[in-house]
C-alpha cells in the first residue's frame, strides 16, 4: 500500500516548484549534460522520501534546497567518475565539471557572451573594467592589477563585490 | 567556519577559476547550512555565466582574427598604390580591348564568309558594345596573325572565341 503524502509537503510543493526549477538550473549551468528535469524528478522523490525530516515550523525552501544541492552533487560526482569527453578550456577554466561535456556549443557560448556583456553593463567602474579584464580578456588578477595600476588585494575587492552584486541581481529577477 | 569565511573560500576559488563544489569541506558546510545554499548558487552561476563567455571569445577569437586580417588584404588591395602596382593587368586588359575593337570595327558590317585571305571576320548578331572587354593574346608572326582566346575550340583549324553576354554574343573567326 502506497504511503499517502504529507498533506504539509503537498500543500507547498506546487508553490516551491517554479524555485526549485530555478535553483536546479542556477546549479547545473556548468554541467548541460545533467538534465534539470532528471534532478528536478530525483529531488522530488527524496523530498518524499525523506518528508518525516522537515520541520514543518521551518521554510521548505531550504530543505528543498540542500536535497537538490544533494542531488545535484551526487549527479555530478556520478559524471565524474564515468569516463566522458572533456572540454579542456572549460575545465582549465573552472566553469566546467570534468564529469560533464563542457559549456555548450557555439550558439550557446555566443549567447552567453551577450549576456555576459549585458550583465557586466550592470556593473559601475571600477567594477565592470575588473570583470571584464578577468572575464572577457582572460586575464589574472596579478595582469588586472598591474593593467590599472592598482593593488591585486584591491582587485580581488572589486571582483568579489560584483559578484555579489551579480548574485543578487540574479536572485532578485531570478533568473535563469 | 562561518558563514563570511565560507564565502571568502568560495570566492578565492572562483578567482583562481576553479569550482568550489570541488572542495569537499566547502561542500559539507554548505549541507550543513542550507540557508547559505540560495546565495552561494546565485553567485555560482555569476562566475560560470561569465566564464562561459570568456570560453565563447576565446572561440570566437581566430574567426575574427581571420575575418580582420582578410578585411586588411581587401582593403590594401584597393588602395591607388596597389592599383598601380598591378599595371600589367591594366595594360594587358586595355591591349585586349583595343584588339576587339581593330578587328571588330571593320568586319562587323560584313554578314558573308570572308575570303581565304582574310586573316579574321567578326560575326556578331549585334555590334559588341565598345566598353566590352575579353581577355586575348595576340602575336604576329610574318603575315600570319593570331589570336588566343581565353577559351577556345579548335575547329577545322580555326580558333573560335565564343563570348557570352546576357543580351549578346560575338564569335570570331581567326583563320592561319
Amino acid at each position: 500500500m502506497l504511503c499517502p503524502v504529507d498533506p504539509a509537503l503537498e500543500d507547498r510543493l506546487p508553490a516551491e516548484t517554479p524555485h526549485l526549477r530555478a535553483f536546479l538550473c542556477k546549479l547545473a549551468v556548468a554541467t548541460p549534460s545533467l538534465e534539470v528535469d532528471d534532478l528536478f524528478q530525483e529531488t522530488v522523490n527524496r523530498a518524499l522520501k525523506y518528508r518525516h525530516s522537515m520541520d514543518l515550523d521551518r521554510p521548505i525552501r531550504p530543505w528543498l534546497q540542500s536535497i537538490a544541492f544533494r542531488v545535484f552533487v551526487d549527479a555530478r560526482n556520478q559524471q565524474k567518475r564515468a569516463p566522458q569527453s572533456v572540454d579542456p578550456v572549460a575545465v582549465a577554466e573552472g566553469i566546467a565539471d570534468p564529469g560533464g561535456v563542457g559549456v555548450g556549443g557555439n550558439g550557446q557560448n555566443r549567447s552567453a557572451t551577450a549576456e555576459a556583456g549585458r550583465l557586466l553593463d550592470a556593473l559601475d567602474e571600477p567594477e565592470r573594467s575588473v570583470m571584464q579584464l578577468t572575464y572577457l580578456q582572460g586575464k589574472t588578477t596579478a595582469d588586472v592589477a598591474a593593467e590599472l595600476k592598482i593593488a591585486v588585494g584591491t582587485i580581488k575587492s572589486h571582483l568579489h563585490r560584483a559578484r555579489r552584486r551579480l548574485a543578487a541581481r540574479f536572485r532578485a529577477e531570478d533568473w535563469l | 567556519m562561518n558563514t563570511e569565511k565560507f564565502f571568502a573560500k568560495a570566492q578565492a576559488e572562483f578567482d583562481a577559476r576553479r569550482d568550489p563544489l570541488d572542495r569537499v569541506d566547502l561542500v559539507d558546510w554548505l549541507e550543513q547550512n542550507p540557508e547559505a545554499l540560495d546565495a552561494f548558487v546565485n553567485l555560482r552561476a555569476v562566475h560560470c555565466r561569465l566564464a562561459a563567455a570568456a570560453v565563447s571569445l576565446a572561440e570566437q577569437a581566430p574567426q575574427v582574427l581571420r575575418a580582420s586580417h582578410a578585411s586588411q588584404a581587401l582593403q590594401a588591395s584597393q588602395t591607388p598604390q596597389a592599383l598601380i602596382r598591378r599595371w600589367p593587368f591594366w595594360v594587358s586588359l586595355s591591349a585586349a580591348a583595343a584588339l576587339l575593337i581593330f578587328f571588330s570595327m571593320p568586319l562587323k558590317q560584313t554578314t558573308q564568309p570572308q575570303p581565304a585571305d582574310v586573316v579574321a571576320s567578326l560575326d556578331t548578331e549585334e555590334a559588341p558594345p565598345l566598353a566590352m572587354v575579353i581577355s586575348v593574346k595576340h602575336s604576329t608572326s610574318g603575315k600570319q596573325t593570331t589570336i588566343t582566346p581565353t577559351r577556345s575550340v579548335q575547329s577545322n583549324g580555326a580558333s573560335i572565341l565564343s563570348l557570352s553576354t546576357t543580351t549578346r554574343s560575338v564569335v570570331i573567326h581567326s583563320h592561319p
